[in-house]
């Protein structure tokens, strides 16, 4: 995990994308499902 | 145009967001903000520039690559052939919940063993002959699944001895209404991987929006549902569809999931004006309120160690499709026809023909392959009407059924509606409070 870095005129935070792949993207509950894939 | 960085603006200065790097900013220096619009004016961004603009910044060492969305990932096998189905086992309900989409209750039909049977047969025979590793049977409505019990219940079986003995895994999901009776539930989440419960909040809310059919109170029994599932430490969804009649009470009623269902996951939808909507009294909330109301719930949310979530902006999930519509779904209907939506399942639905692809013949399937071609190519379609759109990679051009209807307008070519206001929002405000600017 990155540091946040606060200079006076800028503050940076990081987050942790990750893409959906897979079958899971071809499923039609994926926008609300919690499931962590199932390959 | 870049679409890598995107500068949004607002009240404090401009927030600079980064999605595919995972780095977001809060610049109020004028000069380095000239400087980075210089910089994003071309196709590709010269990263080492930008440290140059801000040398705070650590680029992380891995990114989502830019290319995976450009890829050809919609184009799929030719033909299409599907190997996870949906079955509607009825359009029967014993609710009337007052925004149904798919007005269940009114259409009575059941889905015949054999149809289900069909259905899994041929998504077997797909899956094997793709060599997938799993296959998922997901029970929707239409209607209410578990009210057609006798089918539900041989359909899963059956399901899973043949995926079993085919070396394959079988994943059986429902969404529920949640008013089965203990001894059924009790069968049906030993058999599952997934159970989403659509589950309104307490008792006043939960039997306003979701009355029993001859009217009444539905609380009683999904809150036992809950209970049980609960209890048993079954990892389940509650799936809550927010109305101007309960946002303004969203936080109490995280409060009151959070207190009570200790394995859920609880899921905030905005209603869509649509179905039952039209001769009852439900109304979306407004959008602004939607917002505020949905960051207050989280807080109240991670006080309990537990996140909310909201089907269009989820800051870690990055997707190049909303859902599976465009690859398409395979939903069976009670009556044999094929359609890529759940939401779309009446013949006589305006946007029918565009996703309604598919029906029975004997004991296969006809897909109209020109009509799927339609629906992976209406996915591309979103994704350049949303170029521009910091959010493009969370929503992926969000739901196509509310994309296409006339409650959406065209704005500044990003195709914008009212849920479009509301992932914007839920995005600005989770960028705030990414960088400390929310309490």
């Amino acid at each position: 995990m990155r540091e946040k870095a606060t200079p006076e005129s800028v503050v940076v935070a990081y987050f942790d994308p990750k893409l959906v792949e897979g079958d899971c993207e071809a499923c039609q509950c994926a926008p609300y499902c919690a499931c962590e894939g199932y390959e | 145009m870049n679409r890598q960085i995107f500068i949004i603006n607002d009240d404090f200065g401009s927030i600079v967001f980064a999605p595919l790097k995972g780095i977001v900013l809060r610049v109020k220096d004028q000069k380095k903000l000239e400087q980075l619009q210089r910089l994003i004016t071309p196709d590709i961004i010269d990263w080492q520039k930008f440290l140059g603009i801000f040398p705070e910044i650590i680029l992380p060492s891995k990114e989502v690559p830019i290319k995976k969305f450009e890829s050809t990932f919609l184009a799929g096998t030719e033909p299409f052939t599907p190997v996870s189905v949906s079955l509607f086992t009825t359009f029967d309900c014993n609710l009337r919940c007052i925004y149904c989409y798919s007005e269940a209750g009114q259409r009575k039909d059941k889905m015949s063993w054999q149809l289900a049977k069909n259905a899994i047969d041929f998504v077997i025979g797909n899956a094997l002959n793709q060599q997938k590793k799993a296959i998922v049977l997901e029970f929707h409505g239409g209607g209410e699944p578990t009210y057609n019990w006798p089918v539900l219940r041989q359909a899963i079986t059956y399901f899973q001895e043949k995926v079993t003995s085919s070396g394959l895994k079988p994943l059986v999901k429902i969404t529920s209404n949640g008013t089965l009776n203990i001894d059924k539930l009790d069968w049906l989440v030993r058999q599952i991987n997934g159970y989403c419960l659509s589950f309104d909040g307490y008792k006043d809310i939960q039997d306003l929006q979701r009355p029993l059919k001859k009217g009444g109170s539905s609380f009683k029994r999904v809150y036992a549902t809950a209970r049980f599932l609960s209890e048993k430490g079954i990892k389940f969804i509650i799936r809550v569809t927010v109305t101007r009649i309960n946002v303004m009470q969203l936080p109490q009623m995280v409060k009151f999931f959070c207190e009570n269902f200790n394995n859920s996951i609880i899921d905030l939808e905005p209603l869509y004006y649509c179905g039952r909507c039209v001769t009852s009294s439900a109304i979306p909330p407004s959008p602004d309120i939607f917002v505020e109301q949905f960051m207050k719930a989280n807080l109240v949310a991670a006080s309990y160690n537990k996140e909310i979530s909201f089907s269009g902006f989820n800051l870690n999930k990055l997707r190049r499709a909303f859902c599976g519509v465009t690859y398409p779904n395979f939903i069976v209907l009670p009556n044999g026809y094929i359609t890529a939506c759940t939401e779309i399942s009446d013949l006589q639905n305006p946007l029918a023909d565009l996703f309604i692809y598919g029906k029975q013949n004997g004991q296969s399937f006809n897909l109209d392959q020109d009509k799927i071609r339609q629906l992976k190519s209406l996915g591309k379609k979103v994704q350049q009407d949303c170029q521009d759109c910091f959010c493009q990679y969370h929503c992926a051009g969000d739901c196509l059924v509310k994309k296409f209807t006339p409650q959406s307008e065209k704005k500044n070519s990003i195709f914008m509606s009212e849920r479009c206001l509301i992932i914007r929002g839920i995005a600005k405000e989770t960028l705030k409070t990414l960088l400390g600017e929310r309490r």
